[in-house]
């Protein structure tokens, strides 16, 4: 999937592929924030708003659930704590941006989920390419959203929890792991951002995702320069 | 209104900390160093929100049926690379876990 052969085949066509077969799994996280838009202090149409203003379901779920009477400065810092990993995205996909006309630099970062980045971060195929599938895989996750929560204003009350729907966003998360573990520093990263993150879960604002991501990074980082100082 | 700005601002704070680096870097190559550290950026936060997402003290810890549904995701995922198949196995074992 993330060959640089298929850059003859439609950037669109992947992009739509990719874009549906990542936001099938969002859907039972999309109903549940649509059932936190019903229960939030927030008004409803403005919940709903949310999903296009912040278009980050964590960071929208925290601002729903948290938002009160005297804790709307706690709830916005940690709602913007809790999308800061998306920093990460930005520096790891700096490069590729940088080929790119400025309109889309400047527009598309507001794409830039965790989904959309986790399929195009490992694509190698041209600017124009890349650019046009990115747009695809993204504009289909924002449209997908927008409808999804407000669907699920709906029906996210009637789903039985019992279903056990929401693992499917894990599940995918895994998968897209998986699919970079070909090389040693990515296998390390992998490791070691996953056992931090666990080790640090307690932490309020899921500080653990940045801290793992961080140690990841880093000792895969030193890995790679060892293992290629010592040829 | 006071809501208002309160989705506003983590709006504008999320489309800051998606662009900032992006923007800034904007026509420069990045160091070998840094470059090398960004390869290593998707895997690691990848597997940190798959940690966050199954494990919360207190609150959410994975059984048998969790553990055995990321590990057919992981091993589907290695060998097809495929995201549809990888959540079907994923999803069904961890269904048919459920139901021992």
């Amino acid at each position: 999937m993330h060959e640089s052969t298929t850059t003859a085949s439609s950037p669109i066509r992947h992009g739509l592929r990719d874009g549906l077969t990542l936001f099938a799994p969002v859907v039972p996280f999309a109903l549940v924030l649509g059932l936190a838009v019903i229960e939030s202090e927030i008004p409803t149409g403005l919940g709903w708003a949310s999903s296009s203003i912040i278009f980050g379901g964590a960071a929208q779920l925290t601002l729903l659930t948290l938002y009160g009477p005297g804790a709307v400065i706690g709830t916005v810092v940690a709602a913007l704590a809790v999308n800061a990993r998306h920093l990460m995205y930005s520096a790891a996909l700096a490069p590729r941006f940088s080929e790119q006309p400025h309109w889309f630099r400047i527009l598309g970062p507001y794409l830039l989920v965790d989904q959309v980045f986790a399929v195009v971060v490992g694509r190698n195929e041209d600017p124009a390419w890349w650019r046009r599938y990115y747009l695809t895989a993204g504009l289909v996750m924002w449209t997908m959203w927008q409808i999804s929560v407000a669907v699920g204003l709906f029906v996210g009350p009637v789903i039985p929890e019992s279903w056990g729907l929401s693992f499917a966003i894990p599940v995918m998360f895994v998968g897209l792991v998986a699919f970079r573990l070909d090389r040693m520093p990515s296998l390390v990263a992998a490791v070691v951002g996953g056992g931090v993150a666990l080790l640090s879960a307690g932490l309020p604002n899921k500080v653990g995702i940045i801290l793992g991501g961080l140690a990841g990074v880093a000792v895969a980082t030193l890995v790679d320069g060892d293992k290629k100082g010592s040829r | 209104m006071i809501a208002l700005a309160a989705v506003v601002v983590v709006g504008i704070g999320s489309y800051v900390f998606r662009s900032v680096l992006i923007l800034a870097t904007a026509h420069r190559q990045p160091s070998p160093l840094l470059r090398k550290a960004l390869d290593n950026v998707g895997p690691a936060v990848l597997a940190a929100l798959v940690a966050s997402s199954i494990y919360t003290p207190g609150e959410v810890t994975p059984g048998l049926p969790e553990i055995g549904g990321l590990v057919a995701a992981l091993v589907i995922g290695m060998k097809t690379k495929n995201l549809l198949w990888t959540s079907v196995a994923g999803m069904s074992v961890f269904w048919a876990l459920r139901l021992l």
